[in-house]
């Protein structure tokens, strides 16, 4: 084998592990861990195998085995999850299939099997590394099926290297055109109103964020979790305004709050003519069914969604997937209630707690309604008593006590629960709201990124004639989202890497029949309109911006490749500006000896016969340009250019 | 390939002083030799035609044989004849100066056809046929054919034919100011000519003209570019019969051994292109219209007009 060549062999089998390896990649996690080490196994037995080839293993054995897979996954299969068996069952496929002699067709094989891979990957989860692994699968794919192409021809073919990276180039050309394409296809292509593979994607394996009661000591990892709970795409608002609420909790037994569910609410409505603010949510799956939107809830877009009195937003189901709905707000701090069950609001557990009783009214003094609401508020923030922390928590069978007089610190749970007990206490109808407290707002995106550990409960006390009034007596709630943070550096790549994920799911996974429709009204109108401008909302504008991108992109890179010069061709277009720059300009009849011929300066004249001996050596004799070549020719050119015009 | 060209440079630097000014005519018939074609020269009496041919000859050691036509030259004149030897009671086969390696014709268009096409014919086949017997000629063999191109009165011009069988047709030109000058101080040192030593054995000379006919390469994109010539001839205003495939043969050839002499073992467009002007204009049927423009610029201007292969 010479030296400069390489065996087209090799590179098919390379790039069929680099394959495998990739469509492994995708599903390894899905699959689990003893699967993924057998397939592991079988992987580095085959490229054992590979560079040893004297033992190959018998066909039917491997046949026997794979086989016995498919039987075994049959049993295995159940309604629950269809999924997985599958999966792990075409891994050990491929797994047996590299272990093979491998002709044409086995090779075919492996790339079918790694396709389905990937396919079912997208059924356990889709998240963006699924179209990053689709697209360089769709490059390794067609690369390699052009490789097999020659190899099926002759299997023991050599090609010079330059060759192979040539063919490398042009068979890249293949995807970088169905890509664009693809995602054009992508967007025309009719969608079903009814998501039929839902059923298959119980991914993203939901986050356990916020839990449905709230038991005070019993602090879950939330508060140091910054994975994202929910995005909310809305112009940006005030801070003090950024209350999401989740669900209302009312019934205290000492320890926990509950929501209680059969109690009745009573009806009757005071007019309320706050703004509205309409915002999107895009809120991850975290194994609940409470939905989250922007203090106060007027309505939801979801169907199957329910507001209650209390403005909990529920669904019939807890939810799998990532949803994404339309809520609208008005952000005040007050409700539209006029009357109220006091019995179910002013409960309190059998608890021996005059002590507290005896603080509440001294925190209190004569003050009544509001003012005593505030004043207990005021108490528990402002005092200097109490302080706010995650750890060593007052934990006690009475964690009220215990945080008023022992401990004296806790986090938003404390400072709530201690709020809506002593506001009972002075019959003030009170109760738990639980959700999240600020955000980051990403400026690009135009959307609030709420982590989980912005998880926070307040307290609403009722008073008569303003309704429900949210008092938040937690001292530290304003520090978590200050805005300092949010323009630290690192935070700022962490929200533009959470654009790309929000994206994502905003205009790739989520885009559905509606979106779609909604697509091609917004062009057609915007073509009856000719204002385009006007009619077409941000994201048409982003996804058709995109698809035009990416056109151009391809058809750019198919333009530059067919018209691209080769480097000869380059040598010799610089070598005649250069002879331009001393004032020879080759005439169409004329050689390039001939002109070196003209050229009376002896220095230049030394160094451009140099150049056309080796050019024309390389162009009549050897039919080629040696990369050797090339770069000599780039030399001597640089000295050409350190040639100064000798009058 | 071993380049011999050094030798060929050698023997150019040598003969220079004993022809003056005449190196690029010398050059030129070194080429038609080395291709092994024929050359004619057309130019006037006393320029230094017979000289070069000496040279030459001498030069490559080669025998040297002269034929001055004259309209009254036969064929037998130029073979060679057969005669009756009186004490062996048999014929002797006496041959002619076309059994030399390099024949210098003077003057041919002087020799009536019939003699002229028993000489062209022993270029052509290089062998001849006297009284029914066939007799192969010395290799290399070269013929150097003069003609005067101002005299016509009592000529035989040579049919486009016949000249298409020359490989190259060159003319000597005046000698410029300096050499005449040289001339007339020192004399022509043509007899000294006669007692150079060989540069070069014949053996020698016949393993170049191989080297030269094998060795060099010739890619595809300098072929297309002679077929771009020879199309253009074909098609041109001013010419009536183009280029004879034998014609192609001869540029491909000459291209060669100027690469050769060049040093290279491959041929560049401007091998052809240089040579052009004397393999071309002679085979070539002009139309009468354009009868008194000047050939060699016809070719010249034709030429010029082809896109080089770079």
């Amino acid at each position: 084998m010479e030296a400069n060549s390489i065996r087209i062999e090799t590179v098919v089998k390379a790039l069929t592990y680099a394959v495998c390896v990739l469509a492994f990649a995708m599903v390894a996690r899905a699959a689990g861990l003893s699967y993924a080490l057998i397939f592991l196994g079988l992987l580095t037995l085959s490229i054992y195998f590979e560079r040893h080839s004297y033992f190959a293993v018998p066909r039917w054995l491997l046949n026997l085995i794979a086989v016995a897979f498919v039987v075994i996954t049959f049993f295995r299969v159940s309604l629950a999850d269809p999924v997985t068996p599958v999966l792990q069952m075409l891994l050990i496929m491929v797994g047996i299939k590299l272990l093979e002699k491998k002709g044409f067709r086995d090779f075919m094989q492996i790339y079918l099997l790694s396709v389905f891979l990937l396919a079912g990957s997208a059924l356990v989860s889709i998240d963006m590394d699924f179209l990053a692994a689709l697209i360089i699968m769709m490059y390794l794919l067609s690369t390699a099926i052009v490789f097999l192409t020659y190899y099926a021809q002759d299997a023991s073919l050599e090609v010079l290297r330059p060759a192979v990276r040539r063919m490398l180039v042009m068979s890249l050309l293949i995807p970088t055109i169905a890509v664009p394409l693809s995602l054009l296809l992508f967007i025309i292509l009719p969608r079903s109103t009814f998501p039929l593979m839902t059923f298959l994607n119980r991914g993203g394996v939901a986050s356990t964020g916020f839990s449905e009661q709230v038991s005070l000591g019993d602090v879950a990892g939330i508060q140091e979790d910054a994975s994202i709970a929910f995005r909310a795409e809305m112009p940006r608002i005030a801070d003090h305004d950024l209350y999401w609420r989740g669900l209302v909790l009312d019934t205290f037994d000492g320890k926990k709050w509950t929501r209680s569910t059969n109690l009745p609410e009573a009806v009757g409505f005071l007019e309320t003519h706050a703004r509205t603010i309409p915002h999107i949510i895009y809120l991850e799956p975290y194994q609940n069914r409470y939905l989250f939107a922007l203090d106060r809830p007027v309505s939801v877009s979801l169907t199957q969604a329910r507001i209650s009195r209390d403005l909990t937003i529920t669904l019939p189901a807890v939810f799998e997937r990532r949803i994404r709905y339309e809520a609208v707000s008005a952000p005040v701090s007050q409700s539209s209630d006029l009357e109220v069950i006091y019995e179910k609001y002013l409960q309190l557990p059998e608890l021996q707690w005059d002590e507290v009783r005896s603080l509440t009214s001294a925190v209190v003094g004569n003050a009544k309604g509001h003012e005593a609401a505030a004043a207990i508020a005021r108490y528990l923030r402002e005092s200097g008593v109490f302080s706010y922390k995650l750890s060593a928590l007052p934990l006690s069978d009475d964690p009220v006590h215990a945080f008023l007089f022992q401990v004296r610190a806790g986090n938003c749970e404390y400072f709530a629960s201690v709020m809506a007990v002593m506001l009972r206490m002075i019959d003030v109808p009170a109760r738990l709201v639980g959700g999240y407290r600020g955000g980051y707002y990403s400026e690009i995106a135009g959307y609030y990124a709420v982590p989980q550990k912005s998880a926070h409960v307040w307290v609403e006390a009722f008073i008569p004639g303003r309704g429900w009034v949210r008092f938040d007596p937690t001292p530290a709630s304003s520090e978590s989202f200050s805005e300092a943070l949010e323009r630290s550096f690192a935070l700022r790549i962490r929200m533009l890497i959470d654009y790309i994920q929000y994206a994502w799911n905003a205009f790739v996974v989520n885009y559905d029949f509606q979106m779609q429709v909604q697509l091609f009204k917004s062009i057609r109108d915007g073509a009856r309109k000719l204002d385009i401008r006007v009619s077409l909302d941000r994201k048409v504008l982003v996804i058709t911006g995109a698809c035009l991108l990416a056109l151009g992109l391809a058809g750019g890179g198919i333009w530059h490749l067919k018209n691209r010069k080769r480097p000869e061709q380059r040598l010799l277009e610089h070598y005649f500006r250069q002879m331009q720059r001393f004032g020879y300009i080759r005439q169409p009849g004329e050689g390039l000896s001939e002109m070196t011929s003209r050229i009376i300066q002896s220095d230049l004249r030394t160094q451009a016969v140099r150049f056309v001996e080796l050019y024309q050596r390389c162009f009549y004799r050897e039919g080629f340009f040696a990369e050797k070549a090339v770069r000599e020719l780039g030399d001597i050119l640089e000295i050409i250019e350190g040639i100064q015009y000798d009058i | 390939m071993e380049l011999k060209n050094k030798t060929i440079d050698e023997i150019l630097s040598f003969l220079s002083p004993y022809l003056h000014g005449k190196s690029n005519a010398l050059k030129l018939a070194l080429v038609a030799f080395f291709s092994r074609g024929h050359l004619l020269v057309e130019d006037l009496p006393g320029l230094g035609k017979t000289t070069i041919a000496i040279a030459i000859a001498k030069a490559l050691g080669m025998n040297f044989g002269r034929i001055q036509c004259t309209s009254d030259l036969l064929p037998s004149d130029i073979t060679g004849l057969s005669m009756y030897n009186k004490n062996t009671s048999a014929f002797e086969f006496h041959p002619g100066p076309v059994f030399n390696n390099i024949v210098l014709v003077d003057e041919i268009n002087r020799a009536t056809p019939k003699t002229q096409s028993a000489l062209l014919e022993a270029m052509a086949e290089k062998q001849t046929t006297i009284e029914g017997k066939t007799y192969k000629l010395a290799r290399p063999f070269f013929v150097i054919a003069t003609q005067n191109p101002v005299e016509q009165f009592g000529t035989f011009p040579l049919p486009e034919s016949q000249l298409d069988r020359f490989m190259m047709k060159i003319s000597v030109g005046y000698p410029d100011r300096n050499a005449v000058m040289a001339i007339l101080k020192s004399g022509s040192r043509r007899d000294d000519l006669y007692d150079i030593v060989p540069m070069m054995k014949k053996e020698e000379v016949i393993a170049t003209q191989e080297d030269i006919r094998t060795g060099v390469t010739i890619s595809d994109k300098v072929l297309d570019y002679i077929l771009d010539i020879v199309e253009t001839t074909r098609s041109s205003k001013y010419i009536l019969a183009g280029i004879s495939t034998r014609g192609v043969l001869a540029v491909q050839a000459t291209a060669r051994t100027l690469a050769y002499f060049s040093g290279r073992d491959y041929v560049i467009p401007e091998d052809v292109k240089l040579l052009a002007q004397y393999t071309l204009p002679h085979r070539l049927i002009y139309r009468e219209e354009y009868g008194s423009v000047d050939k060699k610029e016809i070719i010249k201007s034709l030429v010029d007009q082809i896109r080089l292969p770079v």
